[in-house]
């Protein structure tokens, strides 16, 4: 019942509150009215009895204030008339209205626009419902430090039928293939799914049926197309349903469109189904598997782990040739798919809530220069009988109104500063990093920017609000606005507004400084091989069509050739993966004069299968030895071409060359190999602190049907590639190029992550320092003006311009060096936290943090130089004159 | 009033607003004059604190108003007791006794 007559008497006061304040009127005015009657009774004058009501009353107007605030309803009343009020006042003073909303659009556009990438990039990479059951299961290799191996068939098939943690588990593997027919042949990205692979992810099909158990009796030639695939190649047509495409020369059904949310695995265009059962049931070896599963209702991560580990510890001793010291590792796939992504992405995050802290005291201290000069406004409202509540309220209300604007502007400027980020991104980044995509400003990313406006707005009024309603209103009537003591406990607030400013700005700029500088120092790694001047692109042979090894080569024969003598070609070559690129072709291997390693310790190698001039197309130098020859055949001997670090690994005192080289599985029929040469170590990331352990295999003796194609030229390489893409579709139209870029692009996209958050940080940092500078000048500014009476009598008693000048500087100054000192210490002990967060792209590195520092310093002086200047400038007689 | 009125303890206001209402409907100059009169004036009730008090008490529900004519003819608001404003005087009551004697039984300790 209470709550019924309260939410009346809410709604009462909300839509009847002229009534209910006239209500309250007339109340208070008859009681006084019956003080006076009493008064009147008990034998005063009719002047006496008034006189003595009134004073027992205490003013109608007080006591209407005190009904007033006393309610719940009459609150949000009071809040609503608090805006209006606030509202008023706003509009009254534009200038400082413009300015704070625009810091504060700011401050709260940036963390609107990195907590929308938060938001598509880490808490929800994929669309998929009940997300959080969906894990990634991988085997692991603890001995080899190998935590994300694939997974190998047979042992997902003993996964499926022995685990009783999921609702569903899944298998899928890259079936990329050549899409021929109408128009130009293209690669398209495709995998091949096990028929729990839908259900699993749970998205309805837009289309048609997804695939199901019925595909995979005898794996059916049928496909299901990812929406945007749909959209760009078959413009949406409905009735695609029953119709063919041509992949890698065969005709597969159409028989489904995914949904638009369906975008696992990311990048993915086609799925086709993948019968495991009839082809792969016992290999327990080749780990090409990425395995989902469902957890079903009563499952947890970690409880899914310990009954597949059980699963994997029986494997271990039923196969201890392949399964010896593998475990596996159940991982929510948010968090899989996002590792790499999220760090620099709450790196972002971190900075830009320091840009707003930063946007927030500037607001806070614009606030403070207008406290006094309304100080008495406050004065008559606390007179007119407003509590110290009541102003502070009224104070706050006033910031959150700005923040809310601000808020409001910062939205639009996020929406439009996330376009200018996303226009440079590669369009292979754009298509795999998980939610890329789906980066926007939506329901949740402006619930956040509203929360984030309502807290800014306390914080900015916070400062103000207690140093207002603490002062002596009385004295604030009285007193004139020039004197030479006021403001003195505002004075030192500011100057400690002033300190933070120049922290959390010094901190900024040193992050920014050093993810720019991280970002260069990626890009100049030494990688081991010329990067210029070379065009790269791939191929894939469609094995329906190349099925023979003298096929394969025949193909390679002609195209290198062809290619070599196009004009302004110096060398061409084939090797598996291009360096710095995406992925590494593994592979185990037995080195002569070391004992067979225990199962489940082989040590790895990465394989690159290449023809002769690799190494002279990317400048790679021979150390011992020599490179690969076109000697080097399938009838000659088997021979490799070693790194430094596999020679140093295997043979540290030895000379590698003449030893021998086993590649694969210990039993495999792999040929023994024997080491050539010695060539330069190369780089496989910059990320990587060291070089990977390289095995070269000579492409005649190992044909592959897919490879990179790297082509060395005197011109600018992307000239080339309109007619390297004719070229090969005169050898073979069903076999495109793709992923055409220059190898220069190849290294920088591999670290456009790292560049897009370093022009990120580069633009708060400009920020910081703008917000800063307006800080400490402002603050400075509004100094001089209040000390410009102490500054007259200085000057009067003999001062010169140049002491004047001093004195300010001086006072900037010390302010300026705190703060500095602060956000030196801060920003040492958070770069030493994240460090290692962030792959080391961040470090600690003096010059950065030493020239920042004098930057900043520099322009704490300017901006307080400019209003010392001023005060310089001050005529004694008319400072001393008043007003 | 001859005697010096004493502050109020917070919360005890509520419990004599519903006190000096338990006989019969009033208007605020009669809940203050009663209050002073059943404290043998040692609490004098102002309209700052009353009225206020008066409001929130509706809102919580423990008394309703309307509007009446006084002895004098004057329009004047009512406030008079509810059923779970009695609830409360009877919880408010106990409270109250059970801290005086408390604060009794202390003040004895030696």
């Amino acid at each position: 019942m209470p709550l019924l007559v309260k939410v009346r008497s809410l709604l009462r006061n909300l839509f009847l509150s002229r009534r209910v304040d006239a209500e309250l009127d007339q109340e208070v005015r008859s009681h006084l009215g019956m003080l006076i009657e009493e008064n009147t009774r008990a034998g005063m004058s009719p002047e006496e009895a008034q006189r003595a009501a009134r004073i027992e009353l205490g003013g109608i107007e007080q006591v209407k204030e005190q009904v007033r605030d006393a309610g719940i309803g009459n609150w949000l009343h009071a809040v609503i008339s608090d805006c209006r009020y606030g509202i008023r006042q706003l509009r009254k003073n534009p200038a400082f209205t413009t300015v704070a909303v625009l810091t504060l659009a700011l401050g709260i556009g940036a963390n609107t626009a990195i907590f929308s990438n938060v938001n598509a990039l880490v808490l929800r990479p994929f669309s998929l419902p009940d997300l959080d059951r969906v894990v990634a299961i991988w085997e692991t290799v603890p001995k080899q430090d190998a935590y994300r191996v694939s997974v190998a068939p047979a042992n997902f098939h003993d996964w499926t039928e022995q685990s009783e943690s999921f609702e569903y588990l899944a298998a899928t593997r890259g079936w990329d293939a050549n899409l021929t027919g109408e128009g130009v042949a293209e690669r398209v990205e495709g995998y091949q799914v096990t028929s729990d692979f839908f259900p699993l992810l749970g998205v309805p099909a837009e289309l048609g049926r997804q695939i199901s158990s019925v595909d995979l009796q005898g794996a059916a030639t049928v496909v299901v197309l990812s929406h945007g695939f749909w959209e760009r190649h078959l413009a949406g047509d409905r009735t695609v349903l029953g119709k063919n495409l041509l992949l890698n020369g065969r005709k597969f059904t159409i028989i489904g469109v995914a949904g638009s949310d369906l975008d696992f695995p990311a990048g993915a265009q086609i799925w086709t189904p993948f019968d495991l059962h009839s082809v792969e049931s016992t290999d327990r070896e080749t780990h090409s598997l990425l395995v989902l599963g469902r957890l079903n209702e009563n499952a947890s991560v970690s409880s899914a782990t310990a009954d597949l580990q059980a699963v994997a510890g029986r494997l271990a001793e039923q196969f201890p040739g392949s399964n010896a010291g593998h475990g596996v590792r159940v991982i929510r796939l948010a968090e899989d798919a996002t590792d790499g992504t999220w760090q620099f992405v709450m790196v972002l995050m971190g900075c830009a809530v320091f840009v707003l802290l930063l946007a927030c005291v500037n607001v806070a201290n614009l606030q403070l220069a207008r406290a006094s000069s309304r100080q008495k406004e406050m004065a008559i409202r606390s007179g007119m009988g407003a509590s110290r509540w009541q102003l502070i309220r009224q104070l706050l209300v006033e910031s959150t109104l700005l923040a809310l604007a601000g808020g409001i502007a910062g939205a639009l400027l996020a929406n439009w500063g996330m376009e200018l980020l996303r226009r440079d991104l590669p369009p292979f980044i754009m298509a795999h990093v998980p939610g890329l995509k789906h980066v926007a400003v939506d329901l949740r990313v402006l619930l956040f920017t509203l929360a984030v406006a309502l807290c800014s707005g306390i914080l900015a009024g916070l400062a103000p609000a207690f140093r207002f309603s603490g002062s002596d209103l009385n004295d604030a009537l009285k007193e004139s606005t020039r004197s030479s003591t006021a403001g003195r406990s505002a004075g030192r607030l500011r100057g400690v507004l002033v300190i933070i400013e120049t922290a959390l700005a010094l901190i900024l700029l040193v992050g920014a400084g050093l993810m720019v500088s991280g970002f260069r120092n990626l890009l100049a790694v030494e990688m081991g091989f010329d990067r210029t001047h070379v065009l790269t692109f791939h191929i894939a042979l469609p094995q329906e069509k190349y099925q023979k090894k003298d096929q394969i080569q025949g193909y390679y024969d002609r195209l290198l050739h062809q290619l070599q003598t196009m004009p302004s070609v110096d060398t061409v070559a084939c090797v598996t993966s291009l360096p710095s690129g995406w992925s590494w072709n593994w592979t185990e291997y037995t080195a002569e004069g070391h004992p067979p390693a225990s199962a489940g310790e082989v040590p790895s190698t990465v394989s690159q299968i290449v023809t002769p001039d690799f190494f002279a197309t990317l400048h790679v130098p021979l150390i011992k030895g020599r490179f690969i020859s076109l000697a080097d055949g399938l009838d000659a001997p088997p021979v490799a071409v070693i790194s430094e670090s596999m020679a140093h690994a295997n043979w540290p005192d030895q000379d590698p060359i003449g030893k021998h080289v086993k590649l694969g599985h210990p039993e495999s029929s792999e040929p023994e190999r024997r080491v050539v040469g010695v060539v330069r170590d190369i780089r496989s990331s910059a990320f990587e602190p060291k070089a990977n352990p390289t095995t070269y295999v000579p492409f005649a003796q190992m044909p592959q049907g897919s490879s990179a194609v790297l082509v060395r030229t005197s011109a600018d390489p992307l000239s080339l590639a309109r007619s390297v893409t004719q070229l090969l579709r005169s050898i073979d139209p069903g076999t495109p190029a793709y992923d055409v870029r220059t190898l220069e692009q190849v290294v920088s996209d591999n670290v456009s992550g790292v560049e897009s958050s370093a022009r990120m940080m580069l633009v708060f940092g400009f920020i910081a320092l703008a917000l800063a500078a307006a800080g400490i000048f402002a603050v400075m500014a509004y100094s001089v003006t209040q000390r410009t009476l102490e500054i007259g009598i200085r000057m009067a008693l003999g001062a010169r311009p140049f002491d004047v000048l001093r004195l300010v500087m001086a006072s900037a100054m010390k302010m300026a060096f705190v703060g500095l000192t602060f956000g030196l210490g801060v920003s040492l002990l958070l770069t030493q936290a994240i460090s290692n967060a962030v792959f080391g792209v961040i470090r600690i590195e003096p010059p950065v943090f030493a020239s920042l520092t004098a930057l900043l310093a520099m322009v704490a002086a300017v901006a307080a130089y400019i209003p010392a200047r001023w005060a310089t400038k001050v005529n004694p007689i008319h400072a001393l004159r008043g007003d | 009033m001859d005697s010096q009125p004493t502050t109020l303890l917070q919360g005890t206001l509520d419990m004599l607003i519903l006190k000096s209402l338990i006989a019969g409907e009033k208007h605020g100059l009669g809940v203050s004059r009663r209050i002073q009169q059943i404290t043998g004036g040692t609490f004098v009730v102002k309209p700052g604190s009353l009225f206020p008090a008066l409001h929130r008490m509706e809102e919580e529900g423990w008394i309703s108003s309307f509007w009446g004519e006084s002895e004098n003819n004057r329009r004047a608001k009512y406030y008079r007791l509810t059923k779970a404003g009695k609830k409360q005087l009877e919880a408010e009551t106990k409270r109250w006794d059970r801290i005086s004697w408390a604060i009794a039984q202390a003040l004895e300790a030696s």
